[in-house]
């Protein structure tokens, strides 16, 4: 077992995905599951319909009827797209409990991933013509390995976030010699066990890597520009760490620069409409 | 959004700009030569010719950047250098003009160029702008592209749910729709059977035997079957729906379940009447319950019924029929008892005459057939009478051990014709006065005996009785009849005592009889409130048992037959063979205190005289079985008389029958008693007080001592009053009594007994009670009264004499008038010769209780003729009535009590009989009077309702009156007497 593997059995122990979360994954991927079987399970927990419902509401899905039921939304914003919500709504829950403030604050974090997943939904439908619904699953969930880490091995990943200097080494480098492993490979584990789209689960080990030749156009490849750019932006994982890109992506940043400055034009806005997303109840 | 402007910054060529500046400035002023310098130093330029000196461009450029505008200055060879600072670069552009001179292009090239390159900048920007709101248009159509995409994808997975959906809700709608024909299926099913179990129903309904009916909860008839219609002669169509009173008699309401809810909602056998469509009443038996549903909800009721009303007829009919029976079978009894004394009293006085030894067989055989033929009656009339519940009970004092004595003596002479050995043992030491009913005990011991000989072909037949409870005021006692018969098989011994059962059909073609023996047994039995039971082992013989609780007689004190103790001490020897007779010879020896040695043959009873000769201990008595095996009794006898030493010691002979030739035998012999087996304890006890010389009845030492002997000592004197006026039966009961050895006097009639009576001193009075001239209980009240006022003037010694009421009927009524009339006990004819003899006997013996209880009963009289001629005196003798109710004061005051409550009620409608001058009212109330009366001991309402019930029968009911006045009388001072008690 792997330092990652542990550090997420004793995670799964916690149980802090929605248990009826993980009952939906289940069901998206049998292709004989309807609106109803879906909406059975999702009542179970009241508190996420009402989150569920907010999120797809609010102006960023710019729905023109309010939606009042959990088939309602599948109709208008699909089944997958729906699922995707239901984990985003789950895991705001556990964004918001903050343990150190100082070094690590999961509300920054939040507001990064959230971030990332705005810009990776637009990289993905702007620039490529691609669905971005699971560019922005993967932008959302890119950093949950750091939530592992910090609930797991809260003290090493403090050590961790303060140790890191911007420079030659990267974050992932200190992870790895204080921890032992980082948080993509543990979140990479955990979309797994989610069983969240393949190329989520690969965008989401691959958003630091820049060692790999990644197609522009792949979810890693969008989550790495818009994480470029988010961070770019402030929003960061980590105030400190610097925003960087793979170099194999930097060519086609080049190339398509008026394309990326398009994408920056119109980003504040969907930013804006997100509202629903960021918020945060705080402790 | 400043920020956002340099984002990208380390992305973008500048060089390329620059260039694109120089081309412009080149083509728009072909005369210029320029370069631009960035605040780095780096020089770009189009040609690689033209080229400032480097000190010249560092000096102009620096200052450029200091002025942040346009310098020149001016250059040896002529020509001015110009440098102008651009903001948009962050450099600084460097010219210079060939061909102009220094003024004009001061005047207009500066400008010129100034102008070119805003101009350049102002198109670089416009085409900027230009392009990314191409590109942002571009991205706009990406963008609605994926939508596109996006939607279809949700339309195809809406699609893919609506088509899930459908098919969920076709396999649903099909489910659905077989899971409904599958249930109509089940229940066209159920419904058919429901249709075929009404069918059923109803079937069974008109097939019932009995009308069935039911009626919802506001009683309308809801259904009947045929049985109903038939019965009620309504068709089915006009009674459903018509409420069930149509049907209703008023008895039929009071057992109505409706109007009278019975908690078990049922009840059964209720007899009821209704009426039919043609308002005839018909009595019906019906049977009734509640009907509730599932819910406990009231339904109805269901009600069946059977018609009785032929049956209730025809059961009045069968009623009466058999009354008729009952009575036929009863004259018919009589009608043949009669004939049957006259052939058995005259058989048996042929007997007596001298006769050769054919006829006197001939003439038994008629005597034991007779005998037979009356047993038969006998049983038929008992258990007609038990079947008709008429039999009676009576409640008299009587010696047990008397009763004991004679039937044994009876059985005896039956089991020894038969061949078969006989014993009979009653422990002396049982209380033998008692209160019940003898003839009753006499005929279960009779039954269960007969039975014993009849099914015992050899051995022996014992009778005995044993002490079980001996408490104060009653006894328990159980007697057996044992034999050595047959036997009963186990299987058979729980049926033996049912009516006509005998062990199988062939023994009733072998043995002969009714088989009724053992069922009167058991019911006499089980009615004297005992019980009965038999133990059997086939091949081996039976025991048959019954158990009575026998009240004691408190009037008399025991008197043992340990009278006296002059046995005591006598040394007895025994010599018998039998193991049982042996015992009992012990057992009544031992209890007179005498000595006994026990021998089993002559063998042994010659060597125990022996020693008793060398120990010089002689016997005073030998006892001597006459059938011994080897040496026989007689002959034992002969040896021991011809012994010097033994010849003096008397020696009493046991025997079955004393033959004249045995009688013969002992004078011979020089034997001084013999007597017949059983023994009787008295006779025995007599006897051998005789042959040891210590009783004064023995006349001549030497006669032999017989029980016939004993018998005849005792009966000498003894003077019989017999009357009767029908001549057989005068000639024949003389006959008996004579032979016995009484002295008899007879009369005609009733009037000719008073006579005599008055002459003459007699023991006892035998009294026919239907008589012509004077009627029995005419002339036993004549002869009470006289008897009384003799009595009146002899102070010493009141004797009452026994009068026995000789009466044809066995049937009811008879025999409590006879006691009633005064009379101390009855006898039914025909009457055989001993049983006319145990009459006699029993209440002439000195020693008999009969005697002594009819002292008490005289006394009781002589009160009541006191009473009767005093009316002053008190109108009941209270502790002479205490004396009967044992002692129990609360327990007379109670009875008494109720008798006057009754009698008052009597009093009045004998008033109301006399007025409607109805003597059989009258009559039968002071008969009920004179009973209950007698029953609490106010003997003198019984002696005036005694006179009314006379004058009722005279029909002289003016006569009534008066005496009802002193009834009244009578009543009303018990009343005060008893208010005073």
């Amino acid at each position: 077992m792997t330092p990652a593997e542990k550090i997420l059995k004793k995670y799964n122990e916690l149980k802090t995905l929605p248990h009826v979360a993980i009952h939906l994954s289940q069901l998206i991927s049998d292709s004989k599951t309807t609106v109803h079987d879906f909406e059975e399970v999702i009542k179970m927990d009241p508190t996420l319909v009402i989150r569920l419902l907010r999120l797809v509401n609010s102006p960023y899905y710019g729905l023109r009827q309010k939606v009042t039921s959990i088939s309602e939304a599948v109709l208008f914003i699909g089944l997958k797209n729906l699922n995707n919500l239901v984990i985003v709504a789950a895991l705001k829950e556990i964004f918001k409990k903050s343990l150190n403030k100082d070094a690590f604050s999961r509300t920054e974090l939040w507001l990064h991933c959230a971030s990332v997943g705005i810009c990776s939904q637009m990289i993905s439908e702007h620039i490529f013509g691609k669905k971005g619904d699971g560019a922005f699953l993967c932008g959302v969930l890119h950093d949950i390995g750091m939530i592992v880490e910090d609930q797991i091995e809260h003290e090493l990943f403090i050590e961790a976030c303060q140790a890191y200097k911007p420079g030659s080494k990267s974050f992932i480098q200190y992870e790895k010699e204080i921890i032992g492993t980082s948080h993509c490979e543990i979140g990479y584990l955990l979309s797994r066990k989610w069983k969240v789209p393949l190329e989520v689960q690969e965008g989401i080990k691959d958003h630091h890597n820049n060692k790999k030749q990644i197609a522009p156009e792949s979810i890693a490849g969008i989550v790495q520009f818009s994480e470029f750019i988010i961070s770019k932006l402030n929003y960061r994982a980590i105030s400190k760490m610097t925003p960087s890109l793979s170099p194999y992506l930097t060519p086609y940043l080049r190339d398509n620069l008026d394309e990326f400055n398009a994408i920056l034009k119109d980003l504040s806005n969907e930013m804006k409409k997100a509202k629903e997303l960021y918020e945060i109840q705080k402790d | 959004m400043d920020i956002l402007d340099n984002i990208f910054d380390e992305f973008v060529d500048r060089e390329e700009e620059f260039l694109e500046l120089l081309h412009f400035l080149d083509l728009h002023f072909p005369d210029s030569i320029s370069q631009v310098v960035l605040n780095d130093g780096h020089v770009i330029s189009l040609q690689e010719n033209v080229c400032f000196s480097n000190k010249l461009i560092n000096t102009i450029v620096d200052h450029a950047i200091q002025e942040r505008g346009l310098v020149y200055e001016e250059i040896p060879d002529g020509l001015p250098i110009y440098a102008l600072y651009l903001k948009e670069i962050e450099g600084v552009l460097v010219f210079c003009f060939k061909h102009q001179d220094r003024d004009a292009t001061l005047k207009y090239g500066l400008v010129a160029i100034q102008f070119g390159v805003k101009m350049f900048f102002l198109q670089q920007t416009s085409q900027k702008t230009s392009k990314i709101l191409e590109i942002q248009k571009k991205q706009r159509d990406r963008k609605i592209d994926s939508l596109e995409k996006k939607y279809q994808e949700i339309l195809e997975e809406n699609y893919q749910n609506h088509k899930i959906i459908q098919e969920k809700q076709e396999n649903y709608s099909r489910n659905l729709k077989s899971e409904i024909q599958r249930q109509t299926k089940e229940l066209r099913r159920a419904n058919e059977l429901l249709k075929e179990h009404s069918h059923l129903q109803q079937k069974i309904l008109d097939t019932a035997a009995t009308a069935i009916f039911t009626v919802d909860p506001d009683k309308c008839i809801t259904n009947v079957n045929d049985e109903f219609c038939l019965i009620t002669g309504f068709g089915k169509k006009e009674i459903i729906g018509k409420k069930c009173h149509i049907l209703n008699d008023d008895s039929c309401m009071d057992h109505c379940l409706f109007s009278n809810m019975n908690p078990d909602g049922k009840f059964s056998k209720k007899r009821c009447k209704i009426i039919t469509k043609d308002k005839v009443e018909l009595t019906i038996v019906k049977n009734m319950g509640i009907l509730y549903d599932s819910d406990d909800k009231f339904l109805g009721g269901v009600e069946s019924f059977i018609d009785i009303t032929s049956l209730v007829s025809s059961q009045k009919i069968a009623e009466a029929a058999n009354v008729a029976k009952s009575e036929f079978l009863a004259n018919m009894s009589h009608e043949i008892r009669t004939p049957l004394n006259g052939i058995m009293g005259m058989a048996e006085l042929i007997l007596e005459t001298d006769l050769n030894d054919a006829q006197k067989r001939q003439f038994r055989i008629i005597t034991t057939e007779t005998y037979a033929l009356l047993d038969i009656i006998n049983d038929l009339l008992d258990f007609s009478k038990i079947e008709a519940r008429k039999l009676e009970f009576r409640e008299i004092p009587f010696n047990l051990k008397q009763l004991f004595d004679d039937f044994s003596y009876n059985i005896a002479f039956r089991a020894i014709q038969n061949g078969l050995d006989f014993n009979a043992f009653l422990p002396l030491d049982i209380p033998m006065n008692v209160v019940g009913d003898p003839g009753r005990i006499r005929q279960i011991f009779m039954n269960l005996a007969s039975n014993a000989i009849k099914f015992t072909n050899e051995g022996e037949i014992l009778i005995k009785g044993d002490l079980i409870e001996n408490s104060e005021k009653a006894i328990k006692v159980r007697f057996e009849v044992k034999d050595t018969g047959v036997g009963i098989p186990k299987e058979k011994l729980s049926v033996i005592f049912e009516s006509f059962a005998q062990v199988d059909g062939t023994t009733t073609r072998k043995y002969g009889g009714t088989g009724l023996g053992t069922a009167i047994a058991k019911q006499l039995t089980e009615l004297m409130g005992g019980e009965i039971g038999a133990e059997s082992e086939e091949g081996k013989g039976s025991s048959f048992w019954f158990i009575l609780v026998l009240r004691k007689n408190l009037l008399l004190k025991e008197t043992p037959e340990k009278q006296s103790n002059i046995l005591r001490s006598m040394n007895v020897l025994i010599v018998d063979e039998k193991e049982s007779s042996r015992f009992i010879l012990k057992e009544y020896l031992n209890y007179w205190e005498c000595r006994t040695i026990e021998k089993k043959d002559a063998k042994e009873a010659l060597s125990a005289l022996e020693v008793s000769i060398s120990s010089k201990d002689l016997f005073n008595l030998i006892i001597i079985d006459a059938q011994l095996s080897g040496i026989n009794g007689f002959d034992l006898a002969r040896k021991i008389k011809a012994d010097i030493h033994l010849k003096e010691i008397p020696i009493i002979i046991l025997t079955h029958m004393i033959t004249k030739e045995e009688n013969n035998k002992c004078e011979e012999i020089g034997i001084s008693g013999c007597l017949s087996k059983p023994l009787k304890s008295d006779d025995f006890f007599h006897s051998m007080t005789m042959v040891l010389g210590m009783s004064d009845k023995k006349d001549a030492k030497n006669k032999l001592v017989t029980s016939y002997a004993i018998d005849k000592v005792i009966r000498k004197n003894i003077r019989v009053l017999l009357v009767e006026d029908y001549r057989i039966n005068q000639e024949v009961f003389k006959m008996h009594l004579k032979s016995a050895g009484y002295e008899v006097d007879l009369t005609e009639d009733g009037l000719q007994a008073v006579d005599a009576f008055k002459r003459n001193q007699y023991d006892i009075i035998l009294m026919d009670v239907q008589m012509p001239v004077m009627d029995g209980y005419e002339a036993t009240a004549k002869i009470r009264s006289h008897e009384l006022a003799l009595n009146h003037q002899e102070k010493e010694g009141f004797f009452r004499i026994p009068i026995i009421a000789m009466t044809a009927h066995a049937i009811k009524g008879y025999k409590n008038e006879c006691l009633d009339a005064g009379m101390d006990d009855y006898i039914t004819k025909p009457l055989k010769k001993e049983d006319l003899l145990l009459m006699v006997e029993n209440w002439t013996r000195p020693e008999s209780s009969h005697r002594n209880v009819s002292a008490e009963k005289t006394k009781q009289c002589r009160v009541n003729h006191e009473a009767a001629l005093s009316q002053d005196d008190v109108p009941l003798d209270f502790e002479k009535a205490l004396e009967d109710f044992m002692g129990d004061k609360e327990l007379l005051i109670e009875a008494l009590t109720v008798f006057l409550e009754d009698l008052g009620g009597q009093i009045q409608i004998m008033h109301q009989a006399l007025a409607d001058n109805d003597t059989e009212v009258v009559g039968k109330e002071a008969h009920s009077i004179k009973g209950g009366a007698g029953n609490v001991g106010a003997h003198t309402i019984s002696k005036i309702a005694f006179q009314i019930q006379k004058i009722a029968a005279s029909g002289e009911l003016e006569k009534g009156k008066g005496a009802l006045e002193r009834l009244e009388e009578a009543f009303n001072a018990l009343k005060v007497f008893l208010k005073n008690k």
